[in-house]
C-alpha cells in the first residue's frame, strides 16, 4: 500500500474516532425533558409508566385533566430502592428531587383510580 | 332597499346579536367559574396577587414549561405568597386559567387541584426527599378549607392528627415511615364532623 493511502486511512480513522467521541460527549452532557408517558393511559391496576434509565434526573412530574390519586417516584433496579416518592389526589404535581445514582422515573395511579390519560415527564441535566 | 333585502339584513343582525349574546354568556359563565379559585381558603384570599418574587415566578414558569397537563394552565404572575411556611419552606398559591389552583412550596414542588369544597376540603400531599424508609421521613402537607381545624391520617400503621393553622398543615413522619403507606385521610372540622378524603 502506498504511503499516501495509509495516511489517508489513518486520518479517516482519527476523524471517525473524534466524531464518535464528540457524539458520546454530547450524549453525556445533554439535558432535556423525557416525556415517558405522553398522553398514555395509566391503568387502575397500579402498573407504572417507566422512563429510560439515567444518572442525572432532577425532577419528576405528572398531570391529568381531572382529579386522580397518583404517585411519582424514582426507582433504582440494581439496589431495589425507591427514591423521591410523592403522592396525592390532585390534577398535577411537580417534584424537584434527584435520586442518587442511576434510576428510572416512574408514575402510576393508586387505590384503583383510573384508567386515565396522563402525562408524566422528568427533566435530566447534562452530566 | 327592497323589503327582501331589509328582511335579510334584519335576519343577519338578529343572528349576529344572538351569537354575540351566547358568546358573552359563555365568557361570563367561565369568568364566574374561574373568578376565585381560592374561595374558602382565607389565607389565600387575603394574600396579595402578584406577590411572588421574580425567582419564584421563574421556577413556576419552568415547571409550567414541562407540562402538557393542568400545570400548564397556571398563571405564574398571579402567584400569591402566603404567610405560613410548610416545614420551613415559603409557600405560594397560584391561580390557573381552568379555574383550578396550584400550591407551590419551595424545595417541595407544586401541586394543582380544583377549588376546595365542603366535600373535598383538602389538598393533601405526601413526599419523601430521599429513599423510602431511611433518611428524612416523609412530609405530609397541604391546604385545608376554612373551618378545618385538623387533618388525620394513618402512615405505616400509625394514626397522626395534625393541627391546621391559617389553612396550612404539615407533619414530617419518622425516618422509618413509608410514604407509600398513607391511608384514612380525614379533614376534621371545628363543629366536630369529619370528611374522609378519596
Amino acid at each position: 500500500m502506498r504511503r499516501s493511502s495509509r495516511s489517508a486511512i489513518g486520518l479517516l480513522l482519527i476523524a471517525g474516532l473524534v466524531a464518535v467521541a464528540g457524539w458520546m460527549a454530547v450524549q453525556a452532557f445533554a439535558a432535556g425533558t423525557e416525556y415517558y408517558c405522553n398522553g398514555c393511559t395509566l391503568s387502575s391496576s397500579g402498573v407504572p409508566a417507566v422512563s429510560s434509565e439515567r444518572w442525572t434526573w432532577e425532577n419528576n412530574a405528572i398531570g391529568f385533566q381531572d382529579l386522580e390519586y397518583w404517585q411519582i417516584y424514582m426507582y433504582n433496579a440494581n439496589l431495589n430502592e425507591t427514591y423521591c416518592p410523592k403522592s396525592g389526589y390532585s390534577t398535577g404535581s411537580f417534584y424537584a428531587c434527584a435520586p442518587p445514582g442511576k434510576a428510572t422515573a416512574r408514575c402510576h395511579l393508586l387505590y384503583g383510580y383510573g384508567p386515565d390519560t396522563a402525562y408524566c415527564y422528568a427533566y435530566y441535566s447534562g452530566g | 332597499m327592497s323589503a327582501k333585502m331589509r328582511r335579510a339584513l334584519a335576519l343577519v343582525g338578529v343572528t349576529s346579536l344572538a351569537v354575540v349574546g351566547i358568546s358573552l354568556f359563555h365568557i361570563e359563565s367561565r369568568a364566574a367559574a374561574v373568578s376565585d379559585p381560592f374561595q374558602g381558603i382565607a389565607v389565600a384570599e387575603a394574600a396579595a396577587s402578584g406577590s411572588a418574587d421574580a425567582q419564584v415566578i421563574s421556577e413556576l414558569q419552568a415547571a409550567q414549561g414541562y407540562a402538557p397537563g393542568d400545570l400548564a394552565s397556571q398563571v405564574p404572575t398571579g402567584a400569591r405568597a402566603i404567610a405560613p411556611t410548610v416545614d420551613g419552606n415559603r409557600a405560594y398559591v397560584v391561580p390557573a386559567k381552568t379555574g383550578d389552583f396550584c400550591l407551590f412550596v419551595e424545595t417541595l414542588g407544586e401541586d394543582c387541584i380544583t377549588p376546595l369544597t365542603s366535600t373535598m376540603p383538602l389538598l393533601f400531599i405526601v413526599s419523601d426527599p430521599d429513599a423510602v424508609g431511611s433518611g428524612a421521613g416523609p412530609l405530609a402537607y397541604g391546604l385545608a378549607l376554612d373551618g378545618v381545624t385538623s387533618v388525620s391520617f394513618k402512615e405505616s400503621g400509625v394514626t397522626y392528627t395534625v393541627p391546621v393553622r391559617d389553612n396550612v398543615f404539615a407533619l414530617r413522619g419518622p425516618s422509618s415511615a413509608d410514604a407509600l403507606d398513607v391511608t384514612d385521610v380525614k379533614a376534621n372540622f371545628a363543629d366536630g364532623h369529619s370528611v374522609a378524603m378519596p
